[in-house]
């Protein structure tokens, strides 16, 4: 009952543009078909691609698009459709986790500052400051130098550069909240503080969390195909939509489809993210 | 006035000593000490006498306390410690790269200032016509470009298909055309969202209505009066925008194989060189600070109504980043 009631005024003055209402939401009708097609390729891929990613035919190396492997083949004659639909899994898994981590930290650090006030909230924002401040590749990198490469670290890695925004935000909507006066009906009705924190503080934060959150993700899958790019996510053999631009480098004058098809399935699944945050408003950060 | 200047100073110097602190934090606290870490790789040929005198060399035998306080009382008078695998100055290697990566970011910018504004203006101004609509999709779509995917492309297309650029390397500003380009795409969709977004919020304002009301056309109104408004909060994003080229520069770097903090960095990170790391890690905070700061100080000189006032910029009132 109280979040149906907190949410309509967050959406309806904010939502999308006053002037782009009209028309039907063709955008956000594709966002939501690729990112389900994206979601099929994470947890079944072999629905969508039946090959093995692994295997190649060497015969058939560098081949071009063409009705038998739609988007050509790689250096090693596998087929590039099979890599990218099983690649979304280590790219997405990653990122997700990379926000997940995020997201627990930055709420944990978001609550504590709203909640606690004072001194604490000073030092916790302060702290956050410093995230902001570091841009987020180097951070990454400062963290990967001690934990070594690999899918978990990236993971680790990158929630780091997600946590301020998120506490920022966390940290404004228990502000908001905090002295409404039914938050202080609960309050003397005798709710202990964490009851009152977790049943009538946080469900009014999860709208524009998730908002985030999506943002965040968009943000996150960039930033793990970049460090995949670079070479710090999963290994090699393993397909990793950056890492599979990486490995299409060495191939770019003569096999365009091996940099451009992987790039265009992180390019499609930003860009829909991004459209379904748009879902929980604008006014974010 | 002086007391805002000293105040903002004293903050800035605060978040770097905190980002100086966290780095040494994560670098040399976490998994013992930076020898260890490098005995599995490059120094795996090392007696453990050996290693313990490189240990002490360099200080990490002592109390991280003491390791902390006496590097940062180096730091601060520019000492920034010795790069572990060369064992060169960090301020040298660090000093060495930036020319190059400072050339990167500034074209960089100069190209996203420009092309974002364009984009803004041009979207702002067709309202309500076809192009308007394939202009508003510009800036999303650049936001979701990863940097590195986009300079592989701009390869293939004018260094392979049309050779108009070289491909790799740094010789000449012909080379710097295709990094510079690249880098800008997401920082450029940026300001062109933001920029968009608040023109939208200025032509909506009563003055525009008067100024319009009195005959100026669009262009006059949009170039005259209204830009130089809604520039303001993309204006304070700087520091934001300036941190996100440096993050970029780093990899598009790699990806034109030039030198500069992005080949420092990389190779750091791999030879696991934590005072190499921390250097430019710092180094980016540093940045991002004065850029805010030289932002917040400029603001008065921008913006009249503050000048007016004398008090601090509202920061807070400057609507959202993404």
């Amino acid at each position: 009952m109280t979040v149906a009631l907190a949410k309509a005024p967050v959406e309806a003055p904010s939502g999308t543009g006053p002037r782009r209402r009209r028309g039907p939401r063709i955008g956000l009708a594709l966002a939501a078909v690729w990112l389900l097609v994206v979601a099929l390729a994470v947890f079944v891929p072999h629905l969508l691609a039946p090959g093995d990613p692994l295997a190649g035919v060497p015969a058939l190396k560098l081949q071009p698009p063409s009705a038998h492997h739609w988007w050509g083949t790689d250096e090693v004659g596998r087929d590039l459709y099979t890599r990218v639909v099983h690649g979304a899994g280590l790219t997405m898994s990653t990122a997700v986790l990379a926000v997940a981590m995020g997201v627990l930290l930055g709420s944990a650090l978001g609550l504590l500052a709203g909640l606690a006030g004072g001194i604490v909230d000073v030092v916790v924002m302060r702290v956050v400051d410093v995230l902001f401040a570091v841009p987020g590749i180097l951070l990454s990198l400062a963290l990967i130098t001690v934990l070594g490469a690999g899918t978990a670290a990236v993971a680790f890695a990158v929630s780091v550069g997600s946590i301020a925004g998120i506490a920022r935000v966390l940290r404004s909507e228990v502000l908001k909240v905090r002295t409404s006066p039914y938050v202080e009906a609960a309050q003397v009705s005798g709710n202990r503080p964490l009851r009152l924190t977790l049943r009538h503080v946080l469900p009014n934060a999860v709208t524009p969390l998730l908002a985030l959150a999506a943002l965040e993700l968009a943000a996150a899958i960039l930033s793990v195909s970049a460090l995949g790019f670079l070479g710090y996510g999963a290994q090699p053999p393993a397909p990793e939509w950056g890492a599979m631009v990486a490995s299409g480098r060495d191939s770019l004058r003569t096999a365009w489809w091996l940099t451009t098809v992987p790039g265009l399935a992180i390019v499609a699944t930003v860009l829909a993210a991004n459209r379904v945050s748009l879902l929980g408003g604008r006014r974010l950060r | 006035m002086t007391r805002y200047v000293l105040g903002r100073l004293g903050q800035a110097l605060l978040v770097v000593w905190a980002a100086y602190t966290i780095t040494f934090a994560v670098l040399y606290v976490l998994p013992g000490d930076p020898v260890s870490l490098m005995a599995g790789t490059n120094l795996g040929f090392l007696t453990t006498a050996q290693l313990d005198e490189l240990r002490h060399e360099y200080g990490f035998d002592r109390p991280l306390v003491v390791q902390y306080l006496i590097r940062l009382g180096a730091a601060v008078v520019g000492d920034w410690g010795h790069s572990i695998v060369s064992s060169r100055p960090v301020v040298d290697v660090v000093g060495e790269a930036l020319v190059s990566t400072v050339q990167l970011t500034a074209v960089g910018l100069a190209v996203a200032i420009v092309g974002g504004t364009t984009v803004a203006l041009a979207t702002v101004w067709t309202k309500r016509r076809w192009p308007a609509q394939l202009l508003a999709l510009l800036p999303p779509l650049g936001v979701a470009v990863p940097a590195f995917w986009f300079g592989l492309l701009l390869i293939q297309w004018f260094a392979f298909g049309i050779p108009l650029f070289p491909a790799f390397g740094a010789q000449g500003p012909a080379s710097l055309v295709l990094p510079a380009v690249s880098l800008a795409i997401p920082t450029g969709a940026t300001i062109a969202q933001l920029l968009t977004r608040s023109l939208d919020a200025t032509l909506a304002e009563p003055y525009i209505q008067t100024i319009r009301a009195r005959g100026a056309g669009t262009g006059r109104v949009l170039l005259r009066h209204a830009l130089r408004n809604a520039a303001l909060p993309t204006v304070t994003m700087t520091g934001l925008i300036v941190g996100g080229l440096l993050s970029g520069a780093v990899v598009v770097e790699t990806v034109f194989s030039r030198p500069g903090l992005g080949r420092v960095v990389a190779q750091a990170v791999e030879q696991q060189d934590v005072a190499v790391v921390q250097g430019v890690v710092v180094l980016a905070s540093i940045v991002f600070v004065l850029a805010g700061l030289a932002v917040d100080l400029l603001y008065p000189v921008l913006d009249p109504r503050i000048r007016a006032a004398g008090r601090r910029p509202v920061r807070s009132a400057l609507g959202g980043a993404a």
